[in-house]
């Protein structure tokens, strides 16, 4: 009990500014990550929707990226980006790639074939198939994508911290070096509160998406 | 008018879809296409709207050669239904009926107007247009389906199987409701189906497809009376009774050298007419002026009273060997006059002419 209250002690008042900037560090991390990959991802979901043969390979590729280790992807990217935020957000960046270009992949092919061919069918151009049918419908299954990304990123950025990325892994691993476990705990709460408020809210948004398709 | 010229479809590497297929289907007709499944008909159905693109062959619509056309442009003219609705979920039923509306840039204005309009012309009531299509039954699902084809007020409507997944109630119903519409809005209509009763019901013309190919042209009379092979025979049913007796007209069976009373003759009709049933021994004949139409009847026990020519007597040339059985049946004669609206008379239904006929028709 006196251990919890240490922790709240430390996070809330003893060490607040440090906390706070980690805290603050963390979300830029993972919202920068983010932002990257729904960028790459989302459009590329949608171009290999469109051509359909690219779409093995691509799904292989980014499959290939997602296997590798956290720790060894890191490995790779310090010879070549160096430490600091770069090699963290292209590690994150490959990292996510996958479930969101094949949610996005999976969403729009998805989409009933007669609802597809029925909306062809009254004249609506590619763009306008895309726009007015296809993403609205495969939004749930995007979303889904999307929250599965967000919530890795945000835990994935804290072993970022290793090369030198800040975050509130900085935190953690601060803790553990110094043996001062109220600070690990302090940070691995925050983490998960972070990780939990934004997959719960995702979730919500999700099933919102889903009601209003189905 | 649509004019199918020699239509053939090999979807790669050789699977035949079509095979010389020639058809034409005329300006506010609706021609059904109906044959077993695989033979074709929803392949031929969307060379229309050239969602398939045949692979020899052209079709003109209007004289108008469609493959020189922007696709895009011409599904925009043609109206097309199919079975699942192909209602967009994510919209309400207004969203929905004005999707060609938005997708063709018509003013945001006119929407809401047009949606109501189409509403009424379905028969549904305009607080739906709120509504989302999975808050709808499957029979008004269709209806949407049906006042989404129409629109942009295409001259053509493609109707793939459009009440195929619909119960049997709900169906004979949007049935009526099509046959209603089509007499009011006179829309070139190609409609797939595969239940022989509905193509009966619906259609102009028929056209009969079986393994890639188009088998016969007709009316739903002309199949089943005159089948060109056994194929129909077999496919119309054409020696089941029921369709006997629910299409063929009685004009089909009339006979003509029936007595009658002229009462252009001279001198004492009253005995004239008595002596003439005498003669024939029949109790009851009946009598028309010079220009042969229906005056009355003459009975041995003396004239008819009241009208001269109750309704109920009198037989239309249009209606079917059911109805006029029945009508004999009620009436309690054995043979009754058949007269035009202007009750000319055409001639005459008789029961034991009728029973060969249905007899003959049926193969029996």
């Amino acid at each position: 009990m006196e251990f919890i209250t240490n922790v709240f002690q430390l996070m809330l008042v003893d060490r607040r500014q440090v906390v706070l900037s980690a805290l603050s560090e963390h979300v830029v991390i993972s919202m920068t990550a983010i932002a990257l990959i729904s960028a790459v991802g989302i459009p590329l979901g949608i171009l290999i929707s469109r051509f359909r043969r690219y779409a093995q390979p691509v799904i292989y590729i980014t499959g290939a990226l997602y296997t590798i280790p956290v720790l060894a992807l890191f490995g790779f990217m310090i010879p070549v980006l160096g430490i600091g935020i770069r090699p963290t957000l292209f590690a994150l960046f490959i990292y996510g790639l996958l479930p969101l270009v094949r949610n996005t992949y999976v969403g729009i092919t998805g989409v009933d074939k007669s609802i597809v061919e029925a909306a062809r069918g009254m004249g609506s151009t590619s763009r306008q198939l895309l726009l007015n049918v296809e993403l609205p419908l495969a939004l749930p299954v995007i979303v889904a994508g999307f929250r599965t990304i967000v919530v890795m990123t945000i835990s994935v950025a804290t072993i970022a911290s290793y090369i030198g990325a800040g975050g509130l892994g900085d935190l953690i691993f601060r803790g553990i070096n110094t043996y001062f476990l109220e600070l690990v705990v302090a940070g691995s709460i925050l983490v998960a509160l972070l990780a939990i408020v934004a997959d719960g809210f995702l979730g919500l948004l999700e099933k919102y998406l889903l009601k209003r398709v189905h | 008018m649509i004019s199918f010229q020699n239509i053939s479809k090999i979807f790669p590497p050789e699977v035949t879809a079509l095979e010389d297929v020639t058809l034409e289907v005329q300006s506010g007709e609706l021609l059904c296409l109906i044959g077993t499944s695989g033979c074709g008909k929803t392949t031929l159905l969307k060379t229309v709207n050239r969602l398939i693109e045949p692979s020899s062959g052209h079709i003109l619509i209007d004289g108008q050669d469609i493959s020189r056309l922007n696709p895009i442009a011409l599904r925009r003219n043609i109206g097309y239904v199919i079975q699942q609705t192909g209602l967009f979920p994510h919209l309400t039923v207004e969203e929905n009926i004005c999707y060609v509306l938005r997708i063709t840039g018509r003013k945001k204005a006119l929407w809401a107007s047009r949606a109501e309009e189409l509403m009424d012309i379905i028969g549904m009531k305009r607080e739906y247009l709120r509504r989302f299509p999975r808050e709808l039954s499957g029979g008004q699902q269709q209806r949407v389906g049906v006042a989404h084809a129409l629109a942009a007020n295409p001259n053509i409507i493609l109707m793939d199987e459009p009440f195929g997944a619909i119960d049997q109630i709900t169906r004979i119903q949007l049935q009526d409701e099509l046959v209603k519409l089509q007499d009011r809005l006179h829309k070139t209509i190609i409609f797939v189906t595969h239940d022989l009763q509905e193509a009966i019901k619906l259609a102009d013309r028929i056209a009969l497809m079986n393994q890639r190919k188009i088998i016969q042209i007709g009316t739903a009379n002309e199949l089943l009376f005159f089948p060109k092979n056994n194929f129909v025979e077999n496919f119309m049913g054409s020696s089941s009774f029921f369709n006997v007796m629910r299409l063929l007209p009685v004009e089909e069976g009339l006979v003509y050298d029936y007595p009658v009373f002229r009462l252009s003759q001279q001198g004492d009709l009253r005995q004239k007419a008595e002596q003439k049933a005498r003669n024939l021994r029949w109790q009851e004949y009946p009598v028309i002026d010079g220009e042969d139409h229906l005056v009355g009847f003459f009975t041995v026990d003396g004239p008819t009273k009241g009208d001269p020519h109750p309704a109920d007597v009198l037989l239309s040339p249009k209606i079917t060997f059911e109805q006029a059985l029945k009508k004999l049946f009620v009436s309690g004669k054995s043979r009754l006059p058949v007269a035009t609206e202007d009750n000319k008379i055409v001639g005459f239904f008789d029961f034991a002419q009728a029973y060969e006929i249905i007899r003959k028709s049926c193969n029996y």
